[in-house]
């Protein structure tokens, strides 16, 4: 490696290389790219949630509300399920 | 053999589409196979001038598709290699002008004549892309190592396999390995790590490759030309070759370097 | 051996080449040829026909350069097919504007034409500008570029073989003229800089120096 490299990335070190704010930051565009490809990901993603919580407890399935939210630099899956009543079996 | 169908694909326009479609197409007949070339990108056509054959052109897909001409007619021979030939996009006509359904046909009624039929696809996701993929067995996605060329570059393959086209490959264009030395390009893992797709293969950045499109020639028939040994490379693992892969420090080692200056001592 | 013959017509030479086939025996010819006349003056303008052989760019200045080494200057080259003989000259053969066939209709378009778009008439063409790669003109009838024709122009699509077509720069793409179809050769091609006409003799499309 040539004297002159050596000498730039020893003063660099401290700032992260582009590559790595390239690889992130396709990372985060690419999650939202992936994940609001369509309206029809969220729905089918609601109706496999329903399907498994009710078998554990009643819910109210008219107010449930997926969404997906941007933070700073991350994306999180929210959803906001009111609960009517639990079942027995799941219960015990 | 059973003969192929390659749509050479990227979403993002400018990465080397119709440069890989005209080096892949001249190594397989290099190679002895017998390739067609299909120019979809209507209304900019461009292979027919990388390809050096832009004044043999009487008809076109358009016209073949519509029946003004045969197939035959509108297949225009390559002037280097008997087994290569180009069916060349309109350029005073629309993407519209013909449809997935009619390229499907096209493909197969090529099937009979030729091993390997390379379809040149235009930027986008619209009527040209589903043109171009209506008729293929395989996809080959380029990239290059920017953030925006691969993330449209993720799109594409997702429509790829939505639309059932299940086997793509990514080849990497115009790597440049001393920006990945620096930190300042990605490099190849980090790329297939974020589209998880299979390598095909890596293309250095080249200056050759502007020559060679200047003189419509493709670089593959230059010897010297680095990107040209990459297609060239890339052309036998279409036929199934184990072949190393590209590994960025290729022109100059230390070893070269220590020769040359050796060299220059002299 | 073939010999070259020359001939001297309004003060200008005028050396017949088209015999001869390879480049090599061009410029011995024209050595010898030089060699054996006498008493011409030095300046002179000399035109060269080669027939339907193509030279490069490269050839066009060796050429140059024998004639200079004799004090004489290239003034044309001129590409035909079939011998030149002296009815050719001054025949109806030659090109002129009255032999080009007659259309009701002229078209006038004052603007480039770009690579993509297209015109098509069922009379003449006359474009005041340049015909880009990639555009296309067709024409029932005759064509006329007053620019540089660099795309495809097709004179005659009825089928009319008398149709021409001239440009002031012509270095087409392609050119066809009712159902012959040309393009210039592969490799460096001749750069002319002069308004030259293509038209159709003896079942194929030439092109020459177009004089009015």
């Amino acid at each position: 490696m040539a004297l002159l490299d050596i000498l730039s990335r020893f003063f660099s070190k401290d700032s992260t290389s582009s590559k790595d704010i390239a690889r992130e930051r396709l990372r985060f565009v690419l999650v939202h790219d992936r994940a609001s490809v369509s309206p029809e990901f969220i729905n089918s993603l609601k109706e496999d949630l329903i399907k498994v919580i009710k078998e554990y407890m009643d819910i109210d399935e008219e107010g449930l509300i997926v969404e997906l939210e941007n933070e700073e630099n991350s994306i999180a899956l929210v959803a906001n399920i009111p609960v009517t009543g639990f079942r027995r079996a799941a219960n015990g | 053999m059973k003969s192929r169908v390659l749509v050479i694909t990227s979403g993002k326009g400018g990465v080397g589409k119709t440069t890989t479609t005209a080096n892949l197409g001249t190594a397989l007949a290099m190679m002895g196979k017998k390739v067609v070339l299909i120019d979809t990108d209507i209304g900019l056509r461009n292979l027919d001038v990388v390809m050096g054959l832009e004044n043999r052109i009487v008809f076109d897909i358009v016209d073949a598709l519509n029946g003004h001409c045969k197939l035959k007619q509108a297949l225009i021979k390559d002037k280097r290699f008997d087994g290569l030939y180009l069916l060349p996009a309109a350029q005073t006509k629309e993407k519209t002008a013909i449809t997935p359904h009619q390229m499907k046909n096209l493909t197969g009624q090529l099937r009979d004549d030729f091993d390997f039929i390379i379809v040149d696809c235009p930027a986008g996701i619209e009527q040209g892309f589903r043109n171009a993929i209506a008729g293929a067995d395989d996809a080959v996605v380029v990239a290059t190592p920017e953030v925006s060329s691969v993330r449209d570059a993720d799109r594409i393959i997702g429509l790829l396999e939505a639309s059932g086209l299940e086997n793509c490959r990514l080849i990497v264009n115009r790597l440049r390995s001393k920006m990945v030395k620096r930190g300042d390009m990605m490099d190849i893992g980090d790329i297939i790590d974020i589209l998880s797709i299979e390598l095909l293969g890596v293309v250095p950045e080249d200056e050759s490759i502007v020559v060679s499109t200047n003189r419509g020639e493709p670089a593959v028939l230059e010897k010297s030309s680095t990107a040209g040994g990459a297609y060239r490379r890339i052309a036998r693992r279409i036929m199934g070759e184990e072949v190393p892969m590209y590994s960025g420090d290729e022109p100059e080692n230390i070893v070269d370097k220590f020769k040359k200056i050796l060299k220059l001592a002299k | 051996m073939v010999s070259a013959a020359v001939r001297s017509v309004r003060g200008e030479m005028l050396i017949d080449l088209q015999e001869i086939n390879t480049f090599t025996e061009i410029k011995e010819a024209l050595e010898t040829q030089l060699h054996s006349i006498n008493g011409y003056l030095l300046g002179t303008m000399v035109s060269i026909n080669i027939g339907d052989k193509h030279l490069t760019n490269k050839q066009l200045h060796e050429i140059e350069d024998i004639l200079l080494d004799h004090g004489l200057h290239l003034k044309d080259l001129i590409r035909t097919s079939g011998p030149l003989s002296p009815a050719d000259v001054s025949s109806d053969d030659n090109f002129s504007i009255g032999t080009m066939p007659d259309y009701e209709n002229t078209l006038l378009i004052c603007r480039n034409l770009r690579s993509g778009q297209n015109f098509f008439t069922e009379g003449n063409i006359v474009i005041l500008g340049d015909i880009n790669p990639g555009a296309e003109i067709i024409a029932g009838g005759n064509i006329l570029v007053m620019g540089t024709l660099k795309g495809m122009a097709h004179a005659g699509a009825f089928g009319d073989e008398k149709a021409v077509i001239t440009a002031y720069r012509l270095n087409p793409t392609q050119l066809r003229i009712a159902n012959h179809i040309t393009r210039p050769p592969d490799g460096e091609s001749i750069i002319v800089n002069n308004p030259e006409v293509a038209r159709i003799r003896a079942g194929k499309v030439v092109i020459e120096k177009l004089k009015i």
